[in-house]
């Protein structure tokens, strides 16, 4: 019972957004400068968007237009040492078992 | 025995947009937001005045010089664009349009300094109205841009001639300046016009 209240109080409130309203800039009273509020909102909140999206898609766009490298290009005598990974040594080779030595 | 199987090779690709270039994207795009942030207040601010806008009793801004300066400070937008074009060719090629463009941004730079002192002297300061403490903070922020980015194109040309500049790091000055020229005029129309 106490849950049924606690929504249809909710429900009251949200059909009466003029008295939920507490932000005082919003409420302006005069309608020109709660225009020139909600259009400078609406900018601040695009701009990041449309700066953030516009370099993704120049980065998606540089990317697939630029060459892939290859092994063929990569290879050869002009790597630099510190660009090569240790070479694979090979497996230890078990020790060879010896008789006592021979006197 | 060493292996005869051949050895692996890192492959390291290069970066599709220089890493330079990326970071000074980012860069911009901060700032950008921080201008567009303040052209908002701007805009409130004048939207809301009790007396219109700019208030009684405020000089006039000089509109018609500082149209002028920003002329000079497309030019150099553009001509330090064409200077990167010509760095493929050569430093040497890329040297004159360079020193032009470095040229016309401090003369932009030295000119709106003028206007300024012409109206603290005629009584426009920070605190003597609104209209005057955006003025001096939006002109002014964008001025400490303007003088940290012609230090940086300074230093670049500098290695220019030295000829260890390298192309990377050309491009994000490229992109810094481009970025001081291309906000003028939006700040010029806020607050002149």
């Amino acid at each position: 019972m106490r849950e049924l209240s606690a929504h249809a109080l909710a429900l009251v409130v949200a059909w009466v957004p003029g008295s939920a309203s507490a932000c005082p800039v919003c409420q302006d009273p005069s309608a020109q400068d709660t225009s020139v509020f909600l259009s400078m909102t609406i900018f601040m909140s695009l701009l990041p968007l449309t700066l953030i999206g516009g370099t993704v898609y120049y980065l998606v766009r540089a990317s697939r237009s630029a060459p892939r490298c290859t092994a063929a290009k990569m290879d050869g005598p002009a790597m630099a040492d510190a660009e090569r990974t240790p070479p694979m040594s090979a497996p230890p080779t078990p020790a060879l078992q010896t008789s006592a030595p021979v006197r | 025995m060493s292996s005869v199987a051949s050895t692996p090779l890192r492959l390291r690709a290069d970066p599709a947009v220089p890493d330079a270039v990326l970071g000074m994207l980012i860069f911009v795009i901060a700032e950008v937001m921080f201008f567009a942030g303040l052209i908002s207040a701007h805009t409130i601010t004048e939207a809301s005045a009790p007396m219109g806008w700019p208030p009684p009793g405020q000089p006039r801004l000089p509109i018609e010089s500082t149209a002028f300066n920003t002329g000079a400070l497309v030019l150099s937008g553009v001509l330090l664009l064409a200077a990167r074009r010509k760095f493929r060719d050569g430093a040497s090629a890329a040297l004159p349009p360079a020193l032009l463009a470095l040229g016309l941004g401090a003369f932009f730079v030295f000119a709106q300094g003028v206007e300024w002192v012409a109206l603290l002297s005629e009584g426009l300061t920070m605190t003597s109205s609104t209209h005057g403490a955006f003025f001096y903070l939006i002109v002014g922020a964008h001025g400490l841009h303007a003088i940290a980015a012609i230090g940086a194109v300074a230093w670049a040309l500098l290695r220019l001639r030295r000829g260890a500049l390298a192309p990377d790091t050309f491009s994000a000055i490229v992109v810094l300046w481009t970025f001081v020229v291309a906000i003028w005029p939006a700040l010029y129309a806020k607050v002149y016009l």
